[in-house]
């Protein structure tokens, strides 16, 4: 008698199955998880931050840049600068600025005016203000690359932990097979799908961290070119008014 | 000696970053994860299986009432002895003509015969003697298994003796190569040569964590033989657990001992 569709039942005990599996490998296993969920925490804690830095980065750049390009003072420009601090460009122009500043008769604030006609203030050295303009790049470009390392870091390591992982449980489960006498599927089964776990894992934690290692990087070569941009044009603006 | 961008590049560099936020932000993200293979399993694993329309085969008939039911006779057309058919009658013979009159002739009579000597019955053959009719077919000690798998036991030794083996109560049993390891086990523990030749089975019971007991002497060979088979399972004591394929918790075993001088 089949009458009455029966439900097929267990649907909820494979996920369940799943964490069971979790909790019953050994002692190697777990620890292998645990280092491969910590490498996702921090390499995904990573990718939310370097997303949210550029892309505050790229907003005030574009409002830097507008600000610098319409308006005719230096010190207009600099008073901006406090509130874009997460622009690359910002450093560029204050390291810029300050060296301006210190040749230009230093600590008494002259008037820096790109177009001044009465008594023209000539800078001593304009290489002095290319060098502050590459130290300032190199500043902000390891700003800009910090922390991107760990996800390549991840990205290669990872998988290896899994990898790890699965062949010490396999290893288990063959012992297992020669203690119990019978290589049946029962014996073998359980112990290799634990196992394959680990790798699943170094994989969940290794394929973001590729992926975003090579955006960032990408993104990064960006904001070099932008800066090194931006340091031409400055080093012409201080040329052309002030020697 | 200072100069003045080198401040400028250091306050810069001590800016506030967001880390701590993002950490929390990664590990909400991944614990969000989890509880969503916790919790909301329904949709990953059951899509495939739910699309599959099972056929219901009714084998009480159709469903309702006056429809057959849940009884499978009802519904059959009951069979019963037909009628015999009826033949057409044949036509009677015509009636034959009465015998027309002869005249006797004169013929010698044949003697009678003698009366035939009546045929000697073979007498019945008595119970308790058997007459000797040469060679005949004995039952041996070969036997003829139905159920449940054989193994061969103790045929190294025999040396043309019968085959013996092991037989498990349970038909169909699954794992014929588990009762190799068990008779290879309890074989390293049986002393053979008693300088006796003879048989005898033993029954035991094979616990699901391999511990034996409920041994029992099923077909005896002599007293001798008996307490040797006996105390070849009592000193083995523990073979290896029932194979996981088998559903029970114990497994009766009939094993065959063999000796031979």
């Amino acid at each position: 008698m089949v009458q009455g569709a029966d439900q097929p039942a267990g649907t909820g005990d494979v996920q369940t199955d799943f964490f069971k599996l979790l909790g019953e490998g050994g002692a190697i296993a777990q620890v292998v998880l645990v280092i491969l969920l910590i490498f996702s925490l921090i390499s995904w804690s990573v990718i939310f931050y370097k997303f949210w830095q550029f892309s505050r980065a790229e907003r005030q750049t574009k409002t830097f840049l507008d600000v610098f390009r319409k308006s005719s003072k230096f010190s207009e420009v600099h008073a901006v600068c406090r509130t874009l601090t997460e622009s690359p460009l910002t450093g560029l122009f204050q390291a810029g600025y300050g060296e301006l500043n210190t040749q230009l008769r230093g600590p008494t604030t002259p008037e820096a005016k790109p177009s001044q006609v009465a008594v023209r203030p000539t800078l001593k050295s304009l290489d002095a203000v290319d060098r502050a303009l590459l130290r300032a790049t190199t500043a902000e470009m390891n700003r800009l690359e910090n922390r991107v390392p760990f996800l390549a870091t991840t990205a290669s390591i990872a998988p290896f932990i899994g990898l790890f992982g699965t062949v010490w449980g396999i290893m288990d489960s063959f012992q297992r097979i020669g203690v119990a006498g019978s290589s049946s599927l029962g014996v073998v089964a359980p112990g290799i799908a634990h196992a394959l776990i680990a790798t699943a894992a170094g994989l969940f934690a290794a394929i973001p961290a590729v992926y975003f290692y090579n955006h960032f990087t990408n993104r990064v070569k960006y904001f070099s070119g932008e800066m090194d941009d931006f340091s031409l044009e400055f080093l012409n603006i201080a040329e052309r008014n002030f020697t | 000696m200072r100069e003045a961008i080198s401040d400028i590049l250091s306050e810069r560099a001590q800016l506030t970053d967001g880390m701590s936020r993002m950490v929390v932000l990664s590990l909400a993200g991944h614990a969000l994860l989890v509880a969503s293979m916790l919790y909301a399993p329904a949709f990953w694993t059951t899509a495939a299986e739910s699309k599959s329309t099972p056929m219901m085969i009714s084998l009480g008939g159709a469903e309702g009432p006056d429809a057959g039911g849940m009884t499978t006779i009802a519904a059959r057309p009951v069979q019963r002895v037909s009628e015999p058919e009826e033949k057409p009658a044949r036509p009677a013979p015509p009636a034959e003509k009465p015998p027309e009159m002869v005249a006797p002739s004169a013929v010698i009579k044949p003697a009678p015969k003698p009366p035939a000597k009546p045929i000697e019955k073979p007498r019945e053959s008595s119970s308790s003697q058997k007459p000797t009719s040469g060679a005949e077919i004995k039952s041996g000690a070969a036997r003829a298994e139905t159920t449940g798998a054989q193994v061969p036991f103790g045929g190294l030794t025999t040396g043309g003796g019968g085959t013996g083996g092991a037989r498990v109560d349970v038909a169909n049993f699954c794992c014929p190569s588990y009762l190799a390891t068990v008779v290879s086990t309890i074989k390293r523990n049986w002393n053979q040569g008693q300088g006796v030749t003879g048989q005898n089975t033993v029954k035991f019971v094979v616990h699901r964590d391999g511990r034996i007991d409920g041994i029992e002497v099923e077909q005896s060979g002599g007293q001798l033989l008996d307490i040797t088979s006996q105390r070849a399972l009592q000193v083995t004591k523990q073979v290896t657990p029932l194979p996981r394929e088998f559903m029970g918790d114990t497994l009766t075993i009939h094993l065959i001992f063999e000796y031979s001088r």
